[in-house]
């Protein structure tokens, strides 16, 4: 084994994971190599400053709307879900209701009467997805307040 | 009395309590964790505005999947997995759009810390522990050795020395072999090592 090879077990040393036996190999490649042993000193006092970077406790203000903003979340989703659904419903119920002479006037083809079923739902569709993106953004833009 | 039996709930009866729709056991599992999930990831993305996202991004998350925790790994190392998962992503994102932590770009270190520091690096004697837990400087100055280390290698110093889990922890965390993981941290600390030196030089 080369020194290169201890570099993990002296690792494992610092971190107090080597079992007795590796501890041994270490120990006895330790005794009879300076540069090494110098090296594992190097190692302890770089384990001494991560060890010294711990826990900066996070200010209150953090945790303050904390809670309130992980189920808001949570609910927002499906709230958003039961908004698109109910508002396609009632837009394309409006649109049926404006149109609702023309469908049943028999005299009207019946591709007509579908394209223009089709046309309200798709506009329903359309309207609450721009909407719902609008809103998104809004709130997500990190920048709105950046005047440019 | 019922203060001290709550305090010893383990996670696991928690993580049960759950499932089961208690959402007082969900809120004092993310109280037990949240100060050093955003701990963690704070000193893996730098940026204190994200990590406070990304802490609450995790939680959403761990809420969301509750019901398909298995329990195959502890709960500790399950969260911890989300968390660094969801940073390395953002510090992926990140590189890939080239923003860089303004922090990492200063220069100029402080007098004290730098001496304290070089008192550090050397074999010779070693400072007053009390100095060197107070002085923040220093603190900074090794989290910014810390950001020039890549993001894998990174994570893995701050599991190890920061939120000191023990290799088999770490390894379920990142969802690698114990010997990647080996290699992965001698690694690192002798180019933490290496940073470290030239900021005293």
């Amino acid at each position: 084994m080369t020194c290169r090879n201890y570099k993990e077990l002296m690792m494992g040393y610092l971190d107090n994971e080597l079992d007795d036996e590796q501890r041994k190999v270490l120990e006895e490649h330790l005794a009879s190599c300076s540069e090494c042993s110098k090296e594992l000193e190097q190692f302890k006092q770089l384990k001494r400053i991560t060890d010294e970077v711990t826990l900066v406790e996070p200010e209150d203000r953090i945790w303050e709307e904390y809670w309130g903003s992980i189920y808001n979340r949570i609910e927002r989703g499906i709230g958003w879900i039961l908004f698109s659904v109910a508002a396609i419903l009632l837009i394309i119920y409006a649109g049926f209701k404006a149109i609702e002479e023309l469908i049943r006037d028999p005299a009207v083809g019946i591709i007509l009467k579908a394209g223009l079923l089709a046309l309200v739902a798709g506009l329903a569709i359309l309207f609450v997805s721009i909407l719902r993106e609008r809103l998104y953004f809004r709130k997500r833009e990190r920048y709105k307040d950046v005047r440019r | 009395m019922r203060s001290q039996t709550n305090i010893t709930i383990d996670d696991a009866a928690l993580v049960e309590q759950c499932k089961s729709g208690d959402s007082d056991a969900m809120e004092r599992l993310i109280l037990r964790y949240q100060n050093r999930v955003y701990n963690a990831i704070l000193k893996i993305c730098a940026n204190p505005h994200d990590a406070a996202e990304l802490t609450q991004d995790t939680f959403v998350k761990v809420i969301e999947n509750i019901d398909k925790f298995r329990g195959r790994s502890s709960f500790y190392t399950w969260v911890f997995r989300i968390a660094v998962n969801l940073t390395l992503n953002y510090c992926r994102r990140n590189a890939r759009l080239g923003i860089r932590s303004l922090d990492a770009e200063k220069n100029h270190h402080d007098w004290q810390a730098t001496t304290l520091l070089k008192q550090f690096l050397t074999n010779g004697r070693s400072p007053d522990p009390a100095l060197v837990a107070q002085n923040k400087e220093l603190c900074r100055l090794a989290v910014k050795a810390l950001m020039k280390l890549d993001d894998d290698q990174r994570a893995v110093v701050v599991l190890r020395d920061i939120e000191s889990m023990n290799y088999a922890q770490i390894a379920d965390v990142l969802d690698i072999e114990l010997g990647t993981l080996k290699s992965r941290l001698s690694r690192a600390r002798c180019k933490l090592r290496d940073v470290l030196e030239t900021m005293v030089k």
